[in-house]
């Protein structure tokens, strides 16, 4: 008696929360996501597809403490999106959540395999080595080497206020700056051997490797090249992911940015010239180009949120991941088997963009559809955001771990005027420093 | 005990020479007494005193090592010298609000009232919303900013610098007007028969204010300043929501920082951290009570209305005019940016800024578009009718026992005291002891309600006690012997009960840090979804301001619906 009480009492806010009150009486699964805004109303038009009410929390990039502790009954989700598997993968978290069946390919299955079982389905992959711009038809410009020295041309053009400077950086996200980072490093890394040393943190030191030296220079010679970006580097750390992109499709005062495949519904919503946008859909090189390797046959840097079950015995977690995971197939209509419906939801994201699952189907605009083949992969053609994936003092978001290493490396060259070498031995030490769990 | 101007001068433990008053009839027994103390001393006990001993415990049992840990982390000592640097605004914050009501006293009635609603109103919006609101003035693009498209070249407002400008002048907009409104009812007050003898004494006007003035306003300031340092010391979700990404660290806060390493910092780092946020802050409130232990020189019972100096037709009455409707005009600006941001397509208040049109409903639209903002709109509001009625609950009984019956005079002290030391506490102190013990049961509307309650609970005891106290003796003295003064004394107090209320409201309504920490990732309550919504700013503004402005409506309604009352249950307590 006691405990229907409490579970009724506690099922009330939730309700709420669904603005879902069914007649069921059975409280939604609750789901906690990372996503808000665009992102997050095309996951509610595929929880529409599912047959049973779904709740939808926003937990931010906070969601390391929603799996590590044990928060409220009526506030803990059963279901969360994980953009870190470095989370999965810690021992305390690991053992909290609930073995799953997945059919994602093996390299992201492995990224979510804990003690033996694989612990997530991943609902949303996103292709991170892409430079979105407004060049018309220029060609890509190759390789880094090359794209940097065009960079540096376009930087003095701009300086002497003849045409827009040639990047936009959100420099005040943090995780944009580690793509950068991540990007340049898999080119001095193709056969990840570094990358992996760093993202499973067994050894500090590996923060010391050439590779790491090498890509922090290259960053700095690039991020220190004066009228590299519109306002310069101090404006960038005032802009936002979606501010640059605004930068070079709305205000026109930037030529390009690197960013991932999620651009495109901001790029489309904000773009000045919907025409524009609107054919560079049927034809993706008039305003993306493949983040130029540094090394010939470079991996593609990829990220994701895998969905999570976080309680034991959670028949309808389970149920639900299930149905995400699902290959089509012809369950009896209203059924969890019944994938039509999602399928239908997954169909018109993909038409939507920003929404690319692991797996590629067909039937992808041809704007996404090679970033979509390219992401489902196998490594080493694809390698998980390194950032998402540490633990430790080097993981975090604003005002933590690699982020704010990096965003005091790129105010110490572009703003303060730090001799590259110098802002890239205190940015190793400080990354050392972190691994090691210090400060 | 008699009726004083603040009440905070009730509570300074000073010597009090003079016999402890009794009130022979009613609340017979000492036991009755505490059973009146009960509810308050329950609900204080298990949600703030036995977590915040747990934490300090736990701080101080896993070794000083945990605090001399804390104390090595450079970003520690960064975050510390911030809120130094907040509590050195108030300071700031007080001087402009004395100023303001110096201003005010010689002001016609009519716009002594504007300037008091303009200054006031901005203490009932969300940190959140303010964040959002200066945000927005101070935008960086000089296509949307409205600041920087009045200038000549654009000024990186949002970085490095600049950013403590962004977030001190929210500060400062949010929290002068209470400052004010203390100073006026302070400056009221000041006696007059002093006034005149020193006038008669032919004393110039600085010694005047260095003989009479200033010693009279010191439990005023007092007051006034320990408001403002609490509110400072607690900054969080203005920083939150107003400073990029890439500057959090730089304008790092105690509780921020706290919030943002709990995880990284164990158990013992992160109550040893908690221990010293909560050192600092009663530091500071222990500080300005101890400067209290002075008296006034006149203890008689002081005019309840302000005596206006007659406006004068002069050219410096002009000037006090001009200025008083400047001041009023700047403090509606950032409302009005809000307002005109809100009422703009979502894709124009991304791209441009409000002189160039784009107006329609479509940031409503999205504001409501998922019907989560509504669900929280109803369960935050819902939350606070809970908040408030336990704080009645237990606050009315604990102040009439405090103030009516025969409680040992010392144990009464005591606890006004451990009130006042509760009163500043941060709710970050008690967080982590509290979600352990409650585990499942804290997102329960009426749990979480009594953890708010708790947490508005001593300013609440404090509040009625001195309205409680001020009731005229011959008021109660009518009550038949026997039978209890409270419904006597209720009556009578009725607009601190009312300001007790509001408050309690206002503060369950506009809460983001124990939503943060308890109930997180819940989004049932209002400054939690906007939190979530403000991860990419600009292609949310106007949807953010949009539910800034439906956040704010909800108080400043109440605000404005009960404002004489609210004025005269702050300052004064009783009805006149």
């Amino acid at each position: 008696m006691r405990i229907s009480r409490r579970r009724a009492l506690a099922a009330l806010p939730a309700l709420a929360a669904a603005g879902a009150v069914g007649c069921s009486g059975e409280r939604p699964l609750r789901i906690a996501v990372v996503w808000s805004g665009f992102e997050r109303r095309i996951f509610q038009h595929l929880l529409r597809a599912y047959p049973y009410p779904a709740a939808v929390y926003s937990a931010g990039d906070n969601i390391a403490a929603l799996l590590r502790e044990p928060v409220a009954d009526t506030a803990s989700p059963d279901i969360a999106m994980v953009p870190r598997p470095g989370l999965v993968r810690d021992p305390g978290i690991c053992r909290r959540l609930q073995p799953v069946r997945s059919s994602d390919p093996p390299y992201w299955r492995s990224l979510v395999t804990c003690e033996g079982a694989v612990r997530g389905v991943w609902i949303k992959a996103a292709h991170k080595s892409l430079v979105w711009h407004t060049s018309g038809d220029a060609l890509s410009p190759g390789t880094w080497e090359a794209w940097r020295s065009e960079l540096a041309r376009q930087a003095q053009a701009a300086g002497a206020g003849a045409s827009p400077a040639p990047l936009s950086i959100g420099a005040a996200d943090g995780w944009v700056l580690t793509d950068w980072f991540e990007n340049v490093l898999l080119g001095f890394d193709p056969h990840l051997g570094v990358y992996e040393s760093l993202a499973t943190g067994a050894d500090p030191e590996a923060w010391r490797h050439p590779a790491v030296v090498n890509t922090l220079r290259e960053l700095g010679e690039l991020w220190s090249t004066p009228g590299l970006l519109p306002g310069g580097g101090s404006r960038a750390l005032t802009l936002q992911f979606h501010e640059a992109i605004l930068d070079v499709f709305h205000y026109g005062t930037a030529l390009a940015v690197a960013a991932p495949d999620f651009a495109w519904p901001i790029l489309r919503e904000y773009a000045r010239d919907p025409a524009e946008a609107a054919r560079a859909q049927a034809e993706p090189a008039r305003v993306r180009f493949r983040f130029p390797p540094v090394s010939g046959a470079q991996p593609v840097l990829v990220g994701g949120e895998a969905a999570v079950a976080l309680r034991a015995d959670d028949q309808r977690a389970r149920a639900f991941l299930d149905w995400l995971a699902a290959p089509s197939s012809t369950g009896a209509p209203g059924t969890p088997r019944d994938t039509s419906a999602r399928d239908r939801a997954l169909r018109q994201w993909a038409a939507e963009g920003g929404f690319t699952p692991v797996r590629w189907r067909p039937g992808y605009p041809p704007l996404l559809d090679e970033p979509a083949r390219e992401i489902s992969g196998r490594s080493p053609s694809i390698a998980f955001d390194l950032s998402d994936r540490l633990s430790g003092g080097l993981s975090g978001g604003d005002g933590q771990g690699l982020w704010r290493i990096l965003t005091e490396f790129f105010t110490a060259v572009s703003v303060r005027g730090v001799r590259v070498p110098d802002a890239v031995s205190a940015a190793t030490a400080a990354m050392v420093r972190a691994a090691e769990g210090g400060r | 005990m008699s009726g004083d101007d603040a009440f905070l001068f009730e509570i300074t433990p000073r010597h009090d020479t003079r016999a402890p008053r009794k009130w022979p009839g009613w609340a017979r027994t000492r036991a009755r007494a505490w059973g009146y103390l009960l509810p308050a001393v329950a609900l204080a006990g298990l949600v703030l005193i036995v977590p915040l001993a747990a934490t300090v415990l736990t701080g101080l049992m896993s070794g000083p090592g945990h605090f001399a840990g804390i104390l090595r982390r450079g970003d520690v000592w960064l975050a510390l010298r911030n809120t130094a640097g907040w509590l050195g605004l108030a300071a700031v914050v007080c001087a402009l609000g004395l100023g303001l009501a110096l201003l005010s006293q010689r002001l016609r009635p009519w716009l002594r009232r504007l300037l008091l609603i303009s200054i006031a109103l901005p203490a009932v919006a969300s940190p959140l919303t303010a964040g959002i609101a200066f945000r927005l003035i101070f935008d960086v693009a000089p296509e949307r900013g409205v600041l920087n498209a009045l200038l000549p070249h654009p000024v990186l407002f949002l970085g490095p610098g600049w950013i403590w400008l962004v977030l001190g002048s929210a500060f400062v907009w949010q929290w002068t007007g209470v400052a004010f409104l203390v100073f006026q009812a302070g400056l009221s007050r000041v006696p007059g028969d002093l006034l005149r003898v020193a006038r008669v004494l032919g004393m110039d006007t600085p010694r005047v204010w260095r003989l009479v003035k200033i010693p009279a306003l010191f439990p005023t300031a007092a007051l006034a300043f320990l408001i403002v340092l609490t509110a400072a010391a607690r900054v969080f979700g203005l920083v939150l929501v107003g400073a990029p990404g890439s500057m959090q660290a730089a304008v790092d806060v105690v509780g921020l920082y706290w919030w943002r390493h709990q995880d990284e910092l164990g158990a013992g780092g992160s109550s040893a951290l908690a221990t010293l946020q909560f050192a600092v802050a009663a530091a500071v409130a222990l500080l300005v009570l101890w400067r209290l232990r002075r008296e006034l020189p006149d203890r008689r019972p002081l005019e309840a209305v302000p005596a206006p100096v007659p406006a004068s037709a002069s050219a410096s009455a002009r000037a006090r005019s001009a200025a008083a409707i400047v001041m009023a005009v700047l403090w509606l600006v950032p409302f009005a940016i809000l307002v005109l941001t809100s009422l703009r397509s979502p894709v124009a208040a991304a791209t441009s800024g409000f002189w160039t049109g784009g107006y329609g409903t479509g940031s409503y639209r999205d504001a409501f578009g998922d019907g989560s903002f509504a669900a929280a709109l109803s369960h935050t509001f819902r939350q606070a009718i809970i908040v408030v009625t336990i704080v009645l609950l237990a606050a009315v009984p604990a102040a009439y026992a405090l103030t009516h019956s025969r409680l040992p005079y010392r144990s009464g002290r005591v606890i006004v005291g451990v009130a006042t030391t509760l009163a500043v506490l941060p709710p970050q102190v008690a967080a982590r002891p509290l979600g352990e013990a409650l585990g499942g049961w804290v997102g329960n509307l009426a749990v979480l309600g009594a953890v708010y309650a708790a947490m508005v609970l001593p300013l609440a005891v404090l509040i009625l006690r001195n309205a409680f106290a001020s009731v005229p003796h011959h008021v109660i003295g009518r009550v038949a012997p026997g039978r209890s003064a409270l419904p006597r004394m209720m009556v009578e107090s009725g607009p601190a009960i009312v300001a007790v209320s509001v408050l309690a409201f206002v503060l369950a309504w506009n809460d983001l840090v124990i939503g943060l920490l308890l109930n997180w990732p819940a989004a049932d309550q209002v400054p939690l979804i906007l939190l979530q919504q403000s991860r990419q700013f600009i292609t949310s503004a106007g949807q953010l301001a949009a539910q800034g402005v439906v956040a704010t409506a909800v108080p400043a309604a109440l605000v404005l619906l009960t404002g004489p009352w609210l004025v005269r249950g702050l300052t004064l307590g009783v009805r006149r």
